[in-house]
């Protein structure tokens, strides 16, 4: 077995019939009624009218879910294992359980459940709620699918499913045209992301001999990396493609016109996908890691361009869009690093908080006068003081990831850890106000301390869940590390700098500049849509 | 770039004025939108009542494309259930002098809609329609987004950086950077704005002029333009409205226009030509003979409902007071808010005992207050629309704390400082990444408890809120409003409490306990929260105003001031506020601890009461809400468990079936159960010689009851226009408005679920019908008075009758002038198989 899987002292058992769970689970006496009754619950689902879809939905969703949860505390005790219905055909349906797909599986199980009751009263008396009922049902399962499956094929193909359904989902109100508009240049897009991922599964099929995924995943070590360069190539395109990262994010910004359930599925569960592939396939990716970096580029880049443009949204479910797409950028980057695990931690994290608040949106009405005071205090020398406190915490994060235990092993984890820090910097900010005293000073110190524990427990949290089936990102230095996250983190720099300058009285003119560009995603949602073909009538006449 | 043609003229001073008065006239026609948190209903043809509703019925295709009458299928279903009758059809064409048939009235319900016949094209319109270029809807969309960004309040973390500018003038610095009109094919925009005047009025005048408008549609093309963006030209209203205009100049409407006309003549470039123009101007040549038919018959349909509900209203009516005509000093009085919704409970509290008297008042009980509550920076206004706040009331926390820190250093401001940070950290910015990777998975249990369990949440109204001061002293602190008094000084007290109690309605010796009761909602994740709430409290629950009220009447000091001017309350009269849950029917006594030792046994004997019509109103509720089955303790978990519901987009039904305003004894109407459809107000003649309450019912609550029925009404008939479209797809913008989905404006009105029920509409639309119980002369007298209420009556915005107070009979007013007798029910035979909407309580 290969050293990266050993980082952690545990030896993954990949030989799938060598498991310890009980035989009735494998046998199809067992097997099979268990799934009569799930099919059956689906085909209620499906076929029912109304509310009753949506309850019956709720039903399915809910037995799939105590599934999940039963899976993934059966995979803390018997470790990785695996269930093929048809073992030897060509296309092998069948499932591979081990921590990440059954955390991931009860993570999006929750979330559909969630959702879909939420749908229940919600949508109750609209004319599309069974259909948006079915629809989510089927998005759920083919994510399920994509999340659990043993099968690479299985795997894009369900990503495929998944995505045609959603697009039922974004065109379900056939009376807007800016959702039908947003559904065609997603469509486009997502196209291109399969394609480019059944051209990995190809590739992987002619060099491994299998498109199995429990096999590829123990034989990746063996395999030369420069033989995986092009399969390498064609994942993190998928995943940067279908995940709405720079250039490809510009159809999400125009799914406003969805239900609001929908939305919450979308943004925590479905774009989510392609981080989640890259964690899955992590083994192979890491062979490579000039390609990494390459996503660890592109994701940092479109993080830091999400923020700037969400900072200048007004409305609710805008200013959330723009979250998703930065946050997914994140991620991306911090699979670019190979920090695997963290990547995993923020998935998840991300997924939960995007769900809610997507879900609350409706409760974000403000008191008028409650509005926050804009003018800050800062001051040339302030702005000074935290951009050169800023330079300190990235360098030594930088300098120091060898030093102590428990500090970041590689410079692309202690480019993370800094971009964290530099966020405590501006509610610090916030904190020190007009008036600077003892207190300020104390308070910050104690928010600094409390929100530094949370990262840590959560660091530590992730490298205990997922670490140990995930490679190390020791495995993966390339020599340009260092310059790749010295060059993110300078973006991340002067991310902080804007944000410090903007609190401060008298922004520079060309700012001002900056502002209506960001505000309008930099044009790039608009030419899209000129280019693909949008016309005005496609743009929703939102008065007749 | 510019064409010669377009290049600036300069207008003479009369032509300008001429201009900016059509289009002023054309900004006064847009009704003002109120913001999220104090949503009030406002009527939405409130600049057009100088013109009948006929007329308006007529324009309204014309300048917004759209009907403000129900489609044939409607009215269908309504003649077919019977609510309807023949006999309806005929007095409203006879009231309506049509020279229709029955049969051509019959013959309509079976024709597809006609339509209305094309309106005003703007040039974007024309220019789409023709094939020339792309760009419906691309103005408001651009217009849309700026407004958002230079109104946001609280939402962008990198506002607008010209925000602090006069409205035009801050465009005019956006538009020169904006690249999206240049991309969408407006080439040159950016600099041709830079060429554009900075006074907003003479771009107006500039513009106008371009546009070559015909004088006489001059006026109706100004207003479709502002139509075009209703939901922001109405916030602008707004603003107008309540003064509250600050940065944005002297006229923020007349700038707003200035900005579309800048479209409007932007586009006008690139496509003029001689073919365009031909096609532009001829292009609403007015509705067809068809149509105007058409619109003839959806009138009369519409007024025959309405005279169907009121022939039997009246009929009930009419029928005489109830036997149960108490003597002597009743246990206790109730006096609840003259909202739709007060009917219920107050009929399920009169069946507890017979000597329980209830009163319907404007459920601010006459209190003009702006209340400030613990983290508020600005008084929120506690009054009708129509009136502005006169005293400030600090509303102390649960236990008695009023904020004297509040903006100084101490805890309050430690607890704001941490509160910014927090959102800081979790605001747009690079503070979101740690934010979500150390505390997102926290949300998994939000998740747990908002999906999987409706939890305990905050009201809408205090519960266990201390006792009000009205003291100047103790309302000092804190936010502050101009020309607004702090607490309420003793000099006002006096002349307030004999205003109220000269109004209320209390008629005999009032009982030992005088109950307040306002009313609030409990909703959760509800952006229309508000729009549940009070109106008369400004959109906001009653509990505040009702304190207020009590603790002014209760007060020793305004007692013996009340006694010199002769106004005798028995000293063992003790007010009491509390406040009336809508979405559970639960009434909550407050401040009990108040209470004197004396009337302990009495507010013991009232929680009984209160416990038991809770629970009957509730009762008679469940049907409407889908909970038939369920009764007791199961019905007020049901009911409790909606108002906590995250998902829930119908918590209660609000105003919805709103069709009557009756101010009268309340023996007039104890005896009939209403449905909820009814705005109540206690009036005896008889101790109104002067007519002073007459003409406060008709200047005020009509008023403001009008204004909603009017809300429900266009809410109904035109969910597009009026209406604020489907909760599933609504996205809040800057805190105080709401859009649908990617649209550029705000919406206006009722969402899609507050009048549907996803199976048929919950609310009928029918104009208000205002019944007086007093003499038909007096209310002339007072309309010769009032020309605003007159111009409602006359125009038919409202119907209005009187019963005689003996019960000798009722009269319509009809809107020309003069009154006819009603005849009330009228013998049918076979009976209507529809459901009558009136019948005595069981």
């Amino acid at each position: 077995m290969a050293q990266w899987w050993s980082r952690h002292g545990s030896v993954i058992p990949m030989d799938i019939t060598n498991n310890r769970i009980p035989e009735i689970l494998l046998h199809p006496a067992g097997t099979l009624p268990a799934l009569v009754v799930l099919v059956l619950l689906v085909v209620q689902g499906l076929i029912r009218n109304g509310r009753g879809a949506a309850t019956a939905c709720v039903t399915a969703v809910q037995t799939f879910l105590a599934l999940a949860l039963m899976a993934a505390v059966a995979v803390r005790f018997t470790g990785p294992f695996g269930i093929v219905l048809n073992p030897g055909q060509p296309v092998e349906l069948g499932v591979y359980l081990d921590t990440i797909s059954t955390t991931t599986w009860l993570l999006v199980s929750f979330l559909a459940a969630v959702v879909v009751r939420f749908s229940v009263n919600h949508m109750d008396g609209d004319p599309v709620q069974s259909r948006v009922s079915r629809l989510m049902l089927l998005v759920y399962l083919a994510v399920s699918g994509l999340v659990l499956s043993s099968d690479l094929l299985c795997v894009g193909l369900c990503w495929l499913a998944a995505s045609l359904a959603l697009h039922g989902l974004l065109t379900v109100y056939p009376d807007r045209p800016v959702a039908r508009m947003a559904a065609r240049k997603k469509f486009l897009i997502s196209r291109l992301g399969d394609l480019l991922f059944l051209g990995a599964v190809l590739g992987i099929a002619l060099e491994f001999g299998t498109v199995d995924l429990p096999v590829v995943l123990a034989r990746a070590a063996e395999m030369p990396g420069d033989r995986l360069w092009i399969i390498n190539g064609l994942l993190v395109a998928a995943a940067v493609v279908k995940s709405a990262q720079f250039p490809f994010h510009t159809w999400l910004p125009d799914t406003l016109d969805v239900p609001t359930p929908v939305s919450a599925l979308l943004h925590a569960g479905v774009v989510n996908a392609g981080g989640f592939l890259l964690i899955r396939l992590s083994p192979l990716l890491v062979r490579t890691p000039e390609i990494l970096l390459v996503l660890a580029v592109l994701g940092g880049f479109t993080a830091v361009f999400g923020v700037v443009v969400q900072m200048t949204q007004n409305s609710i479910k805008r200013s959330l869009v723009w979250s998703t797409i930065s946050q997914l950028g994140f991620m991306l980057m911090q699979c670019g690093f190979g920090v695997f695990s963290l990547a995993m931690v923020h998935l998840f994290a991300h997924a939960l908080y995007k769900a809610h608040a997507f879900l609350t949106s409706g409760g974000t009405v403000w008191s008028r006068g409650l509005d926050r005071e804009r003018q800050g205090s800062g001051t040339l020398g302030l702005v000074t003081a935290f951009l050169a406190v800023g330079c300190v915490v990235v360098a030594g994060c930088l300098m120091v990831w060898n030093g102590f235990p428990g500090a970041p092993s590689t410079a692309g984890e202690a480019l993370i850890l800094g971009v964290f820090l530099l966020g405590i910097l501006q509610p610090l900010a916030a904190l020190w106000g007009r008036r600077r005293g003892v207190l300020e000073l104390a308070l910050g110190g104690v928010v600094l301390a409390g929100v530094l524990g949370l990262l840590l427990v959560t660091h530590w949290g992730a490298e205990a869940v997922f670490a140990p089936g995930l490679p190390a990102a020791t495995r993966m230095v390339s020599p340009a590390t260092g310059w790749v996250a010295g060059g993110v983190g300078v973006a991340f720099l002067l991310l902080l700098g804007l944000q410090v300058i903007l609190r401060g009285p008298a922004p520079p003119p060309f700012l001002a500049r900056l502002q209506v560009h960001a505000q309008n995603g930099f044009y790039l949602g608009t030419r899209m849509r000129r280019w693909i073909g949008g016309s005005g009538a496609d743009r929703e006449e939102s008065r007749p | 770039m510019i064409p010669s043609s377009l290049s600036p003229v300069p207008q003479t001073g009369t032509d300008l004025q001429g201009l900016l008065t059509s289009a002023d006239r054309a900004c006064s026609r847009i009704p003002p939108l109120w913001p999220m948190d104090s949503f009030v209903a406002v009527n939405p043809f409130l600049g057009l009542s100088d013109r009948s509703f006929p007329e308006v019925c007529d324009l309204m295709p014309r300048v917004a494309h759209g009907s403000m009458l129900m489609d044939p299928a409607y009215f269908q279903v309504r003649h077919g259930e019977g609510s309807i009758g023949d006999p309806d059809l005929r007095e409203a064409m006879e009231r309506s002098r049509s020279s229709l048939s029955l049969e051509d009235l019959h013959a309509w319900l079976e024709e597809s809609d006609a339509g209305s016949g094309p309106g005003l094209e703007t040039v974007a319109d024309v220019a789409d329609r023709m094939g020339l270029r792309p760009w419906r809807g691309l103005a408001e969309q651009e217009i849309g987004k700026w407004c958002a960004a230079y109104l946001d309040e609280a939402h962008s973390v990198w506002p607008l950086p010209w925000r602090g500018l006069p409205l035009f003038a801050a465009w005019r610095q956006t538009a020169q950077v904006d690249a999206s009109p240049e991309i969408e094919g407006l080439s040159g925009f950016r600099e041709w704005g830079g060429t554009l005047d900075e006074d907003p009025d003479r771009v107006l005048g500039t513009l106008i002029g371009r546009l070559e408008l015909d004088p006489q549609s001059r006026e109706d093309y100004l207003h479709r333009l502002l139509l075009q963006l209703p939901g922001w030209s109405g916030h602008l209203r707004y603003r107008e409205w309540t003064g509250d205009t600050g940065r944005m100049g002297p006229h923020p409407l007349r700038s707003l226009l200035a900005i579309r006309l800048a479209y409007e003549v932007a586009m006008l470039r690139e496509v003029d030509s001689p073919a365009f123009r031909e096609f532009w101007t001829t292009s609403a040549p007015g509705p067809s003979a068809r149509a105007r038919r058409s619109l003839e018959c959806a009138g009369i349909w519409q007024l025959a409902a309405e005279i169907a509900f009121q022939r039997r209203l009246l009929g009930s009516l009419s029928s005489g007071a109830s036997g149960s005509r108490m003597e002597g000093r009743p246990d206790l009085h109730a006096v609840f808010c003259i909202d739709v919704r007060s009917e219920g409970i107050r009929s399920a509290l009169e069946a507890q005992s017979p000597g329980i008297q209830t009163l319907g008042f404007a459920g601010f009980f006459g209190m003009p207050i702006a209340c400030v509550r613990e983290d508020d920076r600005r008084p929120a206004a506690h009054v009708p629309a129509l009136l502005r706040p006169r005293f400030q009331i600090v509303d102390a926390g649960p236990d008695g704390r009023v904020t004297e820190g509040s903006g100084q250093r101490g805890g309050p401001e430690l607890g704001r400082r941490l509160q910014e940070a927090w959102s800081a950290f979790k605001a747009a910015g690079i503070g979101g990444f740690g934010f979500i990777e150390a505390l997102g998975g926290t949300f998994g249990w939000d998740l747990l408890r908002d999906g999987f369990h409706q939890p305990r949440r905050n009201r809408g109204h205090s519960r266990d809120a201390g006792p009000l001061s009205l003291d100047p002293c103790c309302n000092g602190s804190g936010a502050h409003t101009a020309g607004v008094q702090r607490g309420i000084p003793v000099g006002d007290r006096i002349p307030l409490a004999a205003t109220i109690l000269k109004h209320i309605g209390l008629a005999g010796t009032p009982a030992r306990i005088v109950l307040l009761c306002g009313h609030g909602s409990t909703t959760f994740n509800n952006p229309y929260a508000a729009a549940l709430h009070c109106g008369a409290c400004g959109g906001h629950a009653g509990d505040v105003n009702a304190r207020a009220a009590a603790a002014l009447l209760n007060d020793p000091a305004t007692r013996s001031g009340l006694a010199e001017r002769g106004i005798l309350l028995p000293a063992d009269t003790w007010f009491l506020p509390a406040v009336h849950d809508t979405t559970s029917d639960e009434l909550v006594l407050l401040e009990e601890e108040s209470v004197p030792p004396s009337h302990r046994g009495d507010l013991e004997r009232l929680r009984h009461w209160i416990g038991s019509a809770g629970g009957l109103a509730r009762d008679r509720r469940a049907r409407t809400l889908g909970l038939g089955g369920l009764s007791g303790q199961e019905l007020e978990t049901a009911l409790t468990d909606r108002g906590r519901d995250w998902s829930q987009v119908r918590p209660e039904w609000g105003l919805a079936g709103n069709a009557a305003f009756v101010a009268a004894r309340r023996d007039r109407t104890r005896h009939l159960d209403l449905e909820g459809r009814a705005f109540l107000h206690e009036y005896r003649a008889e101790s109104d010689p002067t007519l002073e309450t007459l003409e406060l019912i008709l200047t005020a609550p009509v008023v403001v009851a009008s204004w909603i029925n009017l809300q429900y009404y266009a809410s109904t008939v035109n969910q597009r226009l009026w209406g604020s479209g489907s909760k599933i797809t609504h996205n809040i913008v800057g805190g105080f408005g709401v859009q649908q989905g990617n649209d550029g404006d705000l919406r206006m009105g009722l969402p899609f679920q507050s009048v549907h029920d996803g199976e048929r509409w919950r609310h009928e639309p029918l104009r208000l019908s205002v019944i007086l119980e007093t003499d038909p002369a007096k209310v002339d007298v007072i309309l010769g008075r009032q020309p605003q209420v007159l111009e409602l009556v006359r125009n038919g915005w409202i119907h209005l009758f009187t019963i005689a107070p003996d019960g000798s009979g009722s009269h319509y007013r009809i809107p020309g002038g003069g009154w006819q007798p009603h005849p009330g029910v009228e013998p049918r035979c076979p009976a209507p198989a529809g459901p009558a909407p009136l019948r005595p309580l069981p």
